[in-house]
């Protein structure tokens, strides 16, 4: 138990330890700039024609950097940074849509982006390592060179060829689907779900496509090389059903790494999804990235990116826990 | 009773007949040790794979047969058939067995996962059996629930015994069972392995290229010389009084306590199976060679009560 205790706490400080050096860095990183967001912003307000008087500029000015929590001390500021953004998610209005705050913008994306990634890296996780399984263990089935030759196509596309040329196909050319999201139905009703399936049936497809032969040829030289261990070979001549050596003595010890990669993957895809989610037009996180870069909007953006660097921590946090579960070496050590 | 009938057995690759096995005969009887000796690249593991009935890899018989016979004679299984009856008759104790067990898997259910569909049956009384073959090996009882990684070299060696034991098969067959362990454990893993055999009177054939361990525990011995039988018979009459040049050459390899003398080897490594010499196929590297040896490549014919050999000046060798 203490040993439990023991992994399970340090486990946990480290992942404390890399939440807090993450956001220290968002916090130093725009301070580091040459550009006062204030000053950028009352130029860009005044260059837009709007006459204000001095007190008024400066009043303005007050109550921008108390927005932008520029007020105080840097280490006061840094405090009250941690504060906010830890305690309480705030990172302020965002400039690009003023005055809706960040964490309102990030809540309405995150659901899209979340159920996006989460499903279409599972199906290709499930799908690819289900085929690499077959191939690996039957390297010389005519099933199994067709669907390696697939893999072999698709795996080294580049992503934003890859959408770019489904959402010309499908969306412009035949126009199965449609070209931006807008969703619509009764919350919890079957035109909803259908409505979203439909909507993000596109970027799923194209997520899955390129993320699937990774898998897929991992999987299979996992599996072949395991298929020449000697448990498993063992395991054939203890005269086991081929599923049975398949399902109990290869597939367990072949999915040690893949969970590995694939919560690493979950993590990364939040940042990869950028791109999907521009050229679907999608309103997930990545948009909001798009969107916060291109304008400028420093809260938005420290949102976003605090919320990815969360995201990757959390990820590879729940790997960490997860692992002793399917490795009793790692439990006992 | 284990019959090898004349087999040529061995693959088919794309330069042709690898005849790993080429017409040999012998007998695995009821109730022995068979040791198996022979350098690498011999045919031994060829042969365990015939009496084992394990086909999987491409191994094919060209001719001749292999079957088992139940001790009353009533019933025979061809070899084609056995592994429907592995777990049942026959069992396995493989090479390497440090890494023989999975590491995700706890002992019992590892013991329990053998066999095939219709001799899987009754796994409460498996369970039983599990139980008293470990107890018998001196492994503590909590060793069913232990993962591999939590057993010792010697402890994993025993449970891979035991693991071929408990479900008391008529034959066990074991390839090299004590290679990469030390001397100690060897021994125990030997002791172990005979207390097993002595108290259920089955069959063991051991597959070993270390005479020593042969000597230890053998009844019979075999010899094999690229894919044919060189000299098969009892322990002392085949170890302890060779007859055929071959198992001299590997007898007198071997140290001795209290011999200093420098040991002496066979020159040269066994022939390629692609390409083997006309006549005896051991005359290249013989000591003893002459003239006739290259026409002739003799079947083994006996030579005393409790031998048979193949050379063709077993006469002056004493019997």
């Amino acid at each position: 138990m203490a040993r439990h205790a023991r992994f399970l706490i340090g486990r946990l400080a480290g992942y404390v330890a890399v939440v807090l050096v993450g956001i220290t860095f968002i916090f130093i990183i725009p301070r580091l700039l040459p550009v006062n967001p204030v000053e950028a912003m009352l130029g860009r307000m005044m260059s837009q024609g709007a006459y204000m008087q001095e007190d008024q500029v400066k009043a303005l000015r007050e109550a921008l950097s108390d927005a932008f929590g520029l007020n105080g001390t840097l280490l006061e500021q840094y405090l009250g940074f941690l504060r906010r953004t830890l305690l309480s998610q705030d990172f302020g209005p965002s400039l690009a849509m003023y005055p809706t705050p960040v964490k309102e913008l990030i809540g309405q994306a995150l659901p899209w982006t979340f159920g996006l990634l989460l499903a279409s890296v599972l199906i290709a996780w499930v799908v690819g390592n289900a085929l690499g399984l077959i191939i690996g263990t039957m390297p010389d089935s005519r099933t199994s060179r067709m669907l390696e030759a697939v893999a072999i196509i698709f795996y080294p596309i580049p992503y934003f060829i890859l959408a770019l040329v489904l959402s010309i196909l499908f969306s412009y050319v035949w126009k199965v689907f449609p070209l931006t999201t807008t969703v619509r139905g009764a919350p919890w009703s079957w035109e909803l779900v259908w409505s979203i399936v439909y909507h993000s049936f596109l970027p799923a497809v194209s997520i899955i496509a390129v993320t699937f032969g990774w898998w897929m040829l991992s999987m299979r030289a996992l599996s072949s090389t395991l298929m020449d261990e000697d448990f498993v070979v063992y395991a054939r001549l203890k005269g086991l059903a081929r599923s049975r050596v398949l399902l109990r003595y290869v597939l367990p010890n072949a999915m040690l790494p893949q969970v590995t990669f694939l919560a690493l993957q979950l993590g990364l895809m939040f940042n990869g999804s950028i791109i999907a989610e521009i050229v679907f037009s999608y309103p997930g996180v990545g948009s909001l990235i798009y969107t916060a870069i291109l304008q400028g909007d420093y809260n938005l953006l420290m949102g976003t990116v605090s919320l990815s660097i969360v995201a990757v921590a959390t990820a590879t946090l729940l790997v960490d826990l997860l692992y002793p579960l399917l490795d009793p070496r790692i439990r006992h050590r | 009773m284990i019959v090898v009938d004349n087999v040529v057995a061995g693959y088919r690759t794309p330069a042709g007949l690898v005849k790993a096995v080429d017409r040999v005969s012998l007998e695995v009887r009821d109730g022995e040790i068979l040791g198996i000796a022979g350098e690498s690249g011999c045919g031994k593991t060829t042969l365990l794979k015939l009496l084992y009935g394990s086909f999987g890899d491409g191994l094919e018989i060209f001719s001749g047969r292999v079957y088992w016979r139940d001790p009353d004679g009533r019933r025979t299984i061809d070899c084609a058939d056995f592994h429907r009856h592995w777990w049942e008759i026959f069992s396995y104790v493989p090479q390497g067995s440090m890494s023989a067990l999975n590491p995700l898997m706890r002992i019992a259910p590892q013991m329990l996962d053998a066999g095939t569909g219709a001799n899987r049956a009754d796994m409460a009384a498996r369970r039983a059996r599990i139980a008293r073959t470990l107890a018998e090996l001196d492994l503590p009882a909590r060793t069913q629930r232990l993962y591999p990684h939590q057993l010792s070299g010697g402890m994993r060696q025993r449970v891979m015994i035991g693991l071929a034991a408990y479900v008391d098969p008529d034959v066990v067959l074991a390839d090299e069972p004590t290679t990469a362990l030390d001397v100690v454990v060897q021994r125990q893993i030997l002791e172990n392995l005979v207390r097993l055999q002595r108290a259920r009177r089955n069959t063991i054939v051991i597959v070993s290229h270390d005479l020593g361990l042969h000597r230890q525990v053998a009844d019979r011995v075999a010899v094999l010389y690229a894919g044919r039988l060189a000299e098969i018979g009892s322990n002392d009459a085949v170890l302890g009084r060779p007859a055929h040049p071959y198992t001299q050459g590997l007898v007198d390899s071997l140290p001795r306590l209290g011999d200093r003398q420098p040991r002496q080897g066979i020159d040269g490594r066994p022939p390629d199976f692609m390409a083997m010499p006309p006549g005896c196929r051991f005359a290249p590297r013989c000591r003893r060679a002459i003239a006739a040896c290259a026409g002739s490549d003799p079947d083994p014919r006996p030579h005393g009560s409790d031998r048979t050999a193949a050379c063709i000046q077993l006469e002056e060798v004493a019997a």
